[in-house]
C-alpha cells in the first residue's frame, strides 16, 4: 500500500493546486451539466494502475473489455437511466470494492453517463479511496450528523466518477441504512443528474443483515464470487439474500489468466 | 473426453490457486520420506525352510498295528513348538541376549519381539518355513539357525512324549479294567457260592417238579373224591346187611347126621341082617353122636348157667357183611394215605414254587452279573491288544522312526537387509507428494464444491452469470508472482536435487 500512496503523492503533488480547487469548489458542480463535470482532471495513469482501476491505454485491454462488456450488460437490464446497482461478495475480500469502482469507472467511461460510488462497507478502507483528495467526511458523517451532502461528495479523479467514501469507522454501522436519511441521501443522489448510476460497494454476505437491508434501496444486487474460493452452499446462501427480481446475476472474480476465458 | 479434461481442470484449478500449498506439501512429504528412508533401520531376515514327512518307510508296515499321530498343519504346530516357553529360553542364550543378564520382566520383552520378529509359514505340503528378522545380520542367522534345530529337537521330544502319554493312558486303562474284570469275577463267585441250588438249569428242574407236583395232586384228589364216592357207597350197603348170619348149628349138625345115618341104616335093612358089618357100624356111628350131641347140649347148658360164651358153631359172620366191612376198612386206610400224600405233595409244591421265586430272582442277578463280566472282559481285551499297538508306536518314537523331519535349506547368513529401502522410500515420496495434494484437492472439490467458472456455477445454481473477470494484476504484482514462481520452482528443483544426491549417497556408501 505504501507504493500506492507514495504514488498518489507525487500525484496530488503535481495537481495539488488543482485539487484545492476541486474541494473548495465542490458546490459549483454540484447542480451542474455533465458537460462541466469533463473537466475533471485526470489521475495519473500509474496511479489507476496501482489501483487496479481500469483506464483508456491500459495494458491489459482483456479486463478493460471484461468491465465494458459487464457494465453495457448491467445497463441494457434497465430501462431506468438512473440506476442503483449493490456489489457485494460471498466472502470478505472476495473483490467486491474492486468490482464496484471498476464498474463505475466503465460507466464513467460513456461520456453521457455519470457514475457515483457510494461505499457502504465500513469494515475495511478499499483501494479506491485513496483518490479521494482532502478528506472532510463521509457516509457515516453525514448520517451521524449535520454535514451537507455534497461535503461528502468527492471527485475521483476520473471523469464523470464521484465516490461517496464510508467515513469514520464506528461500530454499530448496521444501523445506519434504517435510517430515514439514508433513503433520503439515495433518492437525492439518485435524482440528481439523469443518466446517473450508482453503485453501492456492500459488504460481503456475511453481514446478512446489511445486504438485506440495502437491497431495499437498490434496482439490483450483483454477487461477486470469488475464483475457487467460496463453497457452493455460502455461495448459495449468499445469492438467497436478496429477492430475485433484484438479483439480476453473479460475477466471478480473479480468474488467473491462464485459465481465464475457457 | 470432455470428461478427462473437466477432471484435468477440477485438479488443475485449485492446485494452480494454492501452488503454494502444493509445493509445500511436496517439499515436506519429500524431505520425510527423505528422512524416514535414511533413518529406517535395517533389517536382516534369515529363513530355513524344514522339511516334514508325512509318511515314513515304518508307516504302510505298521498300517492297523500302529497309531501314526497325525500332524496336519504343520506350520501352526511347528509355532506352537518354536514359540514355546523351553525354545524361548534357550532362543535367549544362542542370540546373545542373556550376556546382558535381563531380568525375567525384560527376558519377557525380548522373547515377545522374538515371537513378533519370527513368521513360520507353510510353503508347501510338507515344508515349513522358519524365518527371523532382526537389525542384526549375525543375530538373525543365529537365532534362525537355533529356532530350526531346536525345533527339529523338540518335535521329536514332543511326539515321543505324546506316544509315551498315549501308551501310559491306555496301560492305565488297562490295569483299571483288569481291576473291574477281576471285581466282577468275584462278584459271580459270591454269587454262585451264596446260591447253590442255582445251578444251570435249574429253572427248568423246578418248572419240570412243580407241574409234576401239580399233576399228582390233581391225581390224587381225583382218587380220594373216587374213593370218598366208594366209601359213602359201601356205608350205604353196609346199613343194609346184617352183622350175624343164622348158620347150623353143631347139635343140629350131629342130628342131620344122625337122621342121615339112620335113614342109611333103615335101607341096608332092609336088605341086610342086623349083623350087616355095616349096619353095626352105622348103629355104633350113631352112638357115637347121640353121645356127641348130648355133651354138646350138656356144654350149653352149663354156658347158660355160667353166663360165659359159648361160641356156638352154628351162629356165624355174615360172610357179604364181612366183605364189605373188610372193603370199608380198606377204602378209609386208602383214603387215610391218600390224604397224607395230597398233604406232603402239596407242601413240595410251596417249596418249589418258593424255589422258583429265589431263582428268577437269582437268574436277574446273575445276568446283571454276567454282563458286566463280558462288557469288562471285551474291553479289556480290545484295550489289551490296543496297549500293544501303542507300544509299538512308542518304541518307534523313541527310535526317531515315526517322524522325519530334515532341513531342506538351511539358515543363510543375509546379506541384503530386508523390508522397504531407501529407493522406497524415495519413490513413495515423489508420488505422495503429488498424490496427496491433488487427492485433497480432488476430495474437496467432492465435499465441498468450489466455484471456478460460470459452468461449474450453473451446474448447480440457476442465476446468471453476468460475467468472468480476470484476475488484475498490476506491475509490481507482477513481479511478485514472477518471484514466487522462482521461489517455488527453486524449492521444488532444490527438493529433487537432495533426493538425487541422498540416493547417490546411499547407494555409494
Amino acid at each position: 500500500m505504501s507504493k500506492i500512496e507514495d504514488a498518489l503523492k507525487k500525484s496530488r503533488s503535481d495537481n495539488s493546486t488543482e485539487l484545492v480547487k476541486t474541494s473548495s469548489n465542490v458546490q459549483s458542480y454540484i447542480n451542474s451539466d455533465i458537460s462541466l463535470m469533463e473537466y475533471d482532471e485526470q489521475v495519473a495513469i500509474g496511479v489507476l494502475s496501482n489501483l487496479k482501476i481500469i483506464h483508456y491505454g491500459m495494458k491489459d485491454q482483456k479486463i478493460f473489455s471484461e468491465f465494458r462488456s459487464l457494465r453495457t450488460k448491467l445497463i441494457q437490464k434497465s430501462e431506468n437511466t438512473n440506476l442503483c446497482i449493490m456489489i457485494y461478495s460471498s466472502l470478505p475480500g472476495g473483490g467486491s470494492s474492486y468490482v464496484a469502482a471498476n464498474l463505475a469507472a466503465a460507466i464513467a467511461l460513456d461520456e453521457k453517463k455519470t457514475s457515483l460510488l457510494v461505499n457502504c462497507d465500513f469494515t475495511c478502507k478499499p483501494d479506491y479511496e485513496n483518490l479521494l483528495g482532502q478528506y472532510h467526511g463521509g457516509l457515516i458523517d453525514f448520517l451521524s450528523s449535520d454535514l451537507p451532502v455534497e461535503d461528502i461528495i468527492y471527485r475521483s479523479g476520473i471523469k464523470r466518477l464521484r465516490i461517496i467514501p464510508a467515513g469514520s469507522t464506528n461500530d454499530t454501522f448496521s444501523e445506519y441504512f434504517t435510517l430515514r436519511k439514508f433513503h433520503e441521501l439515495l433518492q437525492q443522489i439518485k435524482g440528481r443528474y439523469s443518466d446517473r448510476y450508482i453503485i453501492l460497494d456492500a459488504p460481503s454476505a456475511m453481514n446478512p443483515a446489511d445486504i438485506r437491508l440495502l437491497s431495499e434501496f437498490v434496482d439490483f444486487g450483483v454477487l461477486i464470487v470469488p475464483y475457487g474460493k467460496d463453497s457452493l452452499d455460502n455461495i448459495d446462501k449468499a445469492s438467497k439474500l436478496i429477492s430475485k427480481e433484484k438479483m439480476i446475476g453473479v460475477v466471478i472474480n480473479n480468474i488467473p489468466e491462464i485459465f481465464a476465458g475457457k | 473426453m470432455k470428461n478427462n479434461i473437466d477432471y484435468i481442470r477440477l485438479i488443475l484449478q485449485p492446485s494452480y490457486l494454492h501452488k503454494r500449498w502444493v509445493v509445500l506439501i511436496f517439499v515436506i512429504v519429500n524431505l520425510l520420506a527423505i528422512a524416514a528412508g535414511y533413518n529406517w533401520p535395517k533389517k536382516y531376515t534369515s529363513s530355513s525352510t524344514v522339511y516334514i514327512e508325512e509318511e515314513n518307510i515304518l508307516g504302510p508296515l505298521m498300517q492297523g498295528t500302529a497309531v501314526q499321530s497325525n500332524v496336519i498343519d504343520r506350520g501352526m504346530i511347528a509355532r506352537e513348538i518354536i514359540f514355546g516357553r523351553k525354545i524361548m529360553q534357550e532362543v535367549l542364550e544362542i542370540g546373545g541376549w542373556m550376556e546382558l543378564n535381563p531380568d525375567p520382566l525384560e527376558q519377557e520383552i525380548i522373547i515377545d519381539s522374538i515371537q513378533a520378529n519370527t513368521i513360520v509359514t507353510n510353503v508347501g505340503r510338507n515344508l515349513v518355513q522358519i524365518s527371523y528378522t532382526n537389525r542384526d545380520p549375525d543375530r538373525a542367522f543365529k537365532v534362525t539357525k537355533g529356532l530350526v534345530d531346536l525345533f527339529i529337537k523338540g518335535s521329536f521330544t514332543e511326539k515321543a512324549y505324546e506316544s509315551e502319554s498315549a501308551f501310559n493312558f491306555i496301560d492305565k486303562q488297562v490295569k483299571e479294567y483288569e481291576d473291574k474284570l477281576r471285581a466282577s469275577e468275584e462278584a459271580l463267585k459270591t454269587f454262585r457260592s451264596q446260591n447253590v441250588d442255582f445251578r444251570e438249569g435249574a429253572e427248568e428242574n423246578v418248572t419240570q417238579k412243580i407241574s409234576q407236583y401239580r399233576s399228582e395232586i390233581d391225581a390224587i384228589e381225583q382218587q380220594i373224591r373216587e374213593e370218598n364216592i366208594k366209601k359213602a357207597s359201601l356205608q350205604a350197603q353196609l346199613s343194609g346187611e346184617t352183622e350175624t348170619a343164622a348158620g347150623l348149628s353143631r347139635a343140629e349138625q350131629i342130628r342131620s347126621r344122625i337122621a342121615e345115618l339112620q335113614s342109611n341104616l333103615n335101607t341096608l335093612r332092609l336088605s341086610y341082617h342086623e349083623t350087616y358089618p355095616d349096619i353095626a357100624q352105622i348103629k355104633n356111628q350113631i352112638i357115637e353122636l347121640r353121645e356127641t350131641l348130648a355133651e354138646e347140649e350138656e356144654k350149653r347148658k352149663q354156658a347158660k348157667r355160667t353166663g360165659t360164651l359159648y361160641l356156638d358153631e352154628s351162629v356165624r359172620a355174615n360172610p357179604v357183611y364181612q366183605r364189605l366191612q373188610s372193603d370199608l376198612y380198606q377204602t378209609n386206610t386208602l383214603l387215610a394215605t391218600l390224604e397224607y400224600r395230597l398233604k406232603n405233595i402239596k407242601k413240595s409244591l410251596a417249596e418249589e414254587i418258593e424255589r422258583d421265586k429265589r431263582i428268577n430272582a437269582a437268574d436277574a442277578t446273575l445276568k446283571n452279573l454276567t454282563r458286566d463280566y463280558n462288557v469288562n472282559y471285551d474291553v479289556y481285551q480290545d484295550l489289551l491288544r490296543r496297549r500293544e499297538n501303542a507300544r509299538v508306536s512308542m518304541n518307534l518314537d523313541e527310535e526317531q522312526q515315526g517322524l522325519n523331519l530334515r532341513i531342506n535349506e538351511p539358515a543363510y547368513f543375509p546379506q541384503l537387509p530386508s523390508g522397504p529401502r531407501f529407493i522406497h522410500f524415495v519413490f513413495g515420496g515423489i508420488i505422495l507428494g503429488i498424490v496427496l495434494p491433488v487427492g485433497l484437492f480432488y476430495g474437496m472439490q467432492q465435499i465441498m464444491p468450489r466455484i471456478y467458472d460460470a459452468n461449474d456455477f450453473n451446474a448447480y445454481i440457476e442465476i446468471p452469470v453476468l460475467g468472468e473477470l480476470s484476475t488484475y494484476v498490476t506491475e509490481n504484482e507482477q513481479v511478485a508472482k514472477k518471484i514466487e514462481v522462482y521461489i517455488l520452482s527453486l524449492s521444488v528443483i532444490s527438493v529433487i536435487v537432495i533426493i538425487i544426491i541422498t540416493s547417490y549417497l546411499r547407494l555409494t556408501g
